[in-house]
């Protein structure tokens, strides 16, 4: 609680005529009036009368003031003031006239004790908008002055008051803040807006100017282009190798129309000096543009979002669903060709039986003929009944071995394997063969050297034809008077049999394609061998059924080693 | 003179059917034939066959469909013989499965070798 003066009634009772020496305050002002109708005798100034010329003059001065000018005099600080500052003095005023400053204003008296304290010291005083605390209207009051206090020097040459000009700033220094809150509202929400850009999970610049000139770019953006100095430079200048991909006129266009523009997936290449990546993107963005307060464009805002993984990742579904597509695809080929194999398969049977029922009518018509069923024949008539007989055989033949190529070609022959000692079945064959390869004068030996009994799961009906090919073949192409060896062996978790003859032998191309469907090799015997080459075909097809390998080594002329290999269970 | 042996040959292809029958004929059988399986079933009936030659391929009845219909319990002396031009062991396995006592490559057989397969059969 500030103490207040009591308010010092001023004396009005005894008005005077004006002297002579009044004459400073014959002005048609009302502090001229209160001024002469003081009684200035309760103050230590005196008498109006007795006032020095010096306080006269300044007192003079101050009247004719439009300024708010305050007299302090003498060692009290008795206050004297114009009408200005009777204005500024609120309520205080009149009662403010004739007292002591301390008093007058006991709120601001310390403050008033150094004014009092320089100004007779000889010494000025000035204050710039100056805030203080006063109580004119009875009520706490901010107020902002400019205060310029000056000695008065008397007759004696001695500083004997203050010439205080009071200008209130009260109204301006309001206005100013108000006007310097709002320029920092203004500032912070800029700030604000950076920092919310800056901190966005999004990628942020602002562009300024035609130019597109770097403003702003939040780290997202900085980490997109791999954090080149960018700031400052026009676009062209700071992502150069966006040229040719579209961007700088779109910015243009954007700058030059006003007109936001919005981008889908656009596919960019940045050069990104610190990734390893080729800096491959594609980017969901929107050009905004930016306007000043006359509404012109000054700038773009960007604002994008790097959707590469999104985007890779569906390409990667689409290529999925491609391939699942192309496997639905490749399985319904498979099935067609599954179909296809079994419509050609019962083609080849039923074609088979078709082709040999009229042959088997033919072998048993001219068996009948030849058996002399119908009358005798005689020896040419025989011949000739005989080489029909035959060549019918031979087609016959034919028709059982395209059919037997068919079944080893169809995806759907089984094989009816069972674990069977190998060694059993190769000496059926050999036992079965034997009498044609001697009536040949060759001889067969059998070398089996394994020590156990040893099985392998086998199709033996189909292993028997593996055999009794390559046993025939191994005879037809020798000269009588030859061997044919055959071993069994076991070699790397296999069973090997080995076919070894003494023949006419194979040249190095035809040893490649014996085992192709159809092949007959030319050689000095080949004219005495039938055959429709198909023989060595079956047995590499069975052999595969089988897991197993076959090969031929052969010097021309020498003969030849076929090795089978079944692998053991 | 003993009753002769009496075969029944079921072949829709009539060149074979009358050399075999001429053949079986010859060879001292007392052969019949039919032309389809239903016939073939219906002269079954009639004669009570020792042996039946028995085709595969054949209109109106094949030789599936006799052997499906062929009650061996009312002919337990007679003896089938699917007599054809199909080779495949998967043919082979099915007809001996349903009931066929032999089954023969009708195209390897010449007619010496068809009385050779018959006198066999009827002799065990």
């Amino acid at each position: 609680m500030i103490h207040m003066s009591q308010p010092r009634r001023a004396n009005l009772a005894l008005p005077r005529s004006p002297t002579k020496s009044d004459e400073f305050l014959l002005l048609d002002n009302e502090m001229s009036r209160l001024i002469q109708r003081f009684d200035w005798s309760q103050t230590r100034l005196g008498p109006l009368g007795g006032w020095p010329q010096s306080l006269r003059t300044a007192v003079g001065i101050m009247l004719q003031s439009p300024v708010p000018i305050v007299m302090l005099w003498g060692l009290d600080g008795i206050m004297l003031y114009n009408d200005a500052y009777s204005i500024f003095a609120g309520a205080r005023h009149p009662s403010l006239l004739g007292s002591k400053v301390i008093e007058g204003w006991p709120e601001v008296a310390d403050f008033n004790r150094n004014v009092m304290a320089h100004g007779l010291a000889g010494k000025t005083l000035s204050y710039n908008n100056q805030q203080l605390t006063l109580f004119r209207n009875n009520r706490p009051e901010e107020v902002w002055m400019n205060l310029n206090y000056s000695p008065v020097i008397d007759e004696s040459g001695k500083p004997a008051g203050i010439f205080a000009i009071v200008i209130e700033t009260t109204q301006q220094v309001l206005a100013e803040a108000r006007q310097k809150a709002a320029e920092d509202e203004l500032k912070a929400e800029h700030e604000r807006m950076h920092s919310l850009l800056m901190q966005a999970p999004a990628v942020i610049a602002v562009l300024r100017g035609p130019e597109h000139v770097y403003d702003l770019a939040n780290p997202q953006y900085m980490e997109m282009i791999g954090n080149r100095a960018i700031i400052g430079k026009p676009i062209r200048e700071a992502l150069p190798e966006l040229a040719g991909q579209g961007i700088y006129e779109i910015l243009d266009e954007v700058y030059h129309t006003g007109k936001p523009y919005v981008g889908n997936e656009v596919f960019l290449t940045i050069d990104r000096n610190d990734k390893a990546d080729a800096g491959d993107m594609y980017l969901n963005f929107i050009y905004q543009p930016s306007r000043d307060g006359a509404g012109k464009v000054d700038g773009i805002l960007v604002h994008a979002v790097d959707v590469t993984e999104q985007v890779l990742a569906r390409q990667r579904l689409i290529e999925t669903a491609k391939e699942q597509q192309h496997l639905v695809s490749l399985t319904n080929q498979r099935n067609e060709l599954i179909k296809l194999n079994t419509a050609k398969d019962e083609f080849i049977s039923l074609a088979s039986h078709q082709l040999r029922t009229p042959a088997t009518a033919v072998k048993q018509y001219i068996s009948l003929l030849l058996s002399g069923y119908a009358g005798p024949v005689n020896d040419d008539q025989t011949k000739f009944l005989q080489t029909a007989y035959d060549s019918n055989e031979r087609q016959l033949n034919i028709i059982s071995d395209l059919l037997k190529t068919a079944q080893l070609d169809s995806s759907r022959y089984l094989l009816q394997k069972d674990l069977q000692p190998l060694r059993i079945l190769l000496r059926e064959v050999i036992d079965d063969l034997r009498p044609t390869v001697e009536l040949k004068q060759q001889t067969i030996v059998f070398h089996n050297n394994l020590v156990t009994t040893t099985r392998v799961m086998i199709d033996s009906n189909e292993m028997k034809l593996v055999f009794a090919n390559l046993i025939e073949n191994a005879s037809k192409y020798s000269h009588p008077g030859t061997m044919i060896l055959i071993c069994l062996d076991k070699k790397d978790g296999s069973l090997e049999v080995r076919v070894v003859d003494q023949g006419v032998g194979l040249e190095g191309k035809d040893a490649k394609r014996i085992f192709d469907k159809f092949t007959r090799v030319n050689n000095e015997l080949s004219d005495t061998v039938t055959g429709t080459g198909l023989g060595l075909y079956w047995v590499k097809k069975i052999i595969k059924l089988h897991q197993g390998t076959i090969k031929v080594e052969s010097i021309l002329g020498k003969g030849s080693t076929f090795t089978v290999r079944i692998p053991l269970p | 003179m003993t009753v002769r042996q009496k075969i029944l040959i079921v072949e829709d292809e009539i060149i074979l059917q009358d050399v075999y029958k001429l053949v079986l004929g010859a060879h001292g059988y007392d052969v019949s034939v039919a032309s389809n399986g239903l016939e073939g079933l219906n002269v079954l009936q009639e004669t009570k066959p020792a042996l039946v030659l028995l085709d595969i391929f054949m209109p109106v009845m094949d030789g599936r469909e006799f052997l499906r219909n062929f009650d061996k319990a009312n002919y337990p002396q007679t003896k089938i013989v699917v007599y054809t031009n199909l080779s495949d062991s998967k043919t082979k396995a099915e007809m001996l499965g349903l009931g066929a006592d032999n089954f023969v490559l009708k195209s390897s057989m010449a007619p010496h070798d068809l009385t050779a397969l018959v006198d066999t059969m009827l002799a065990i």
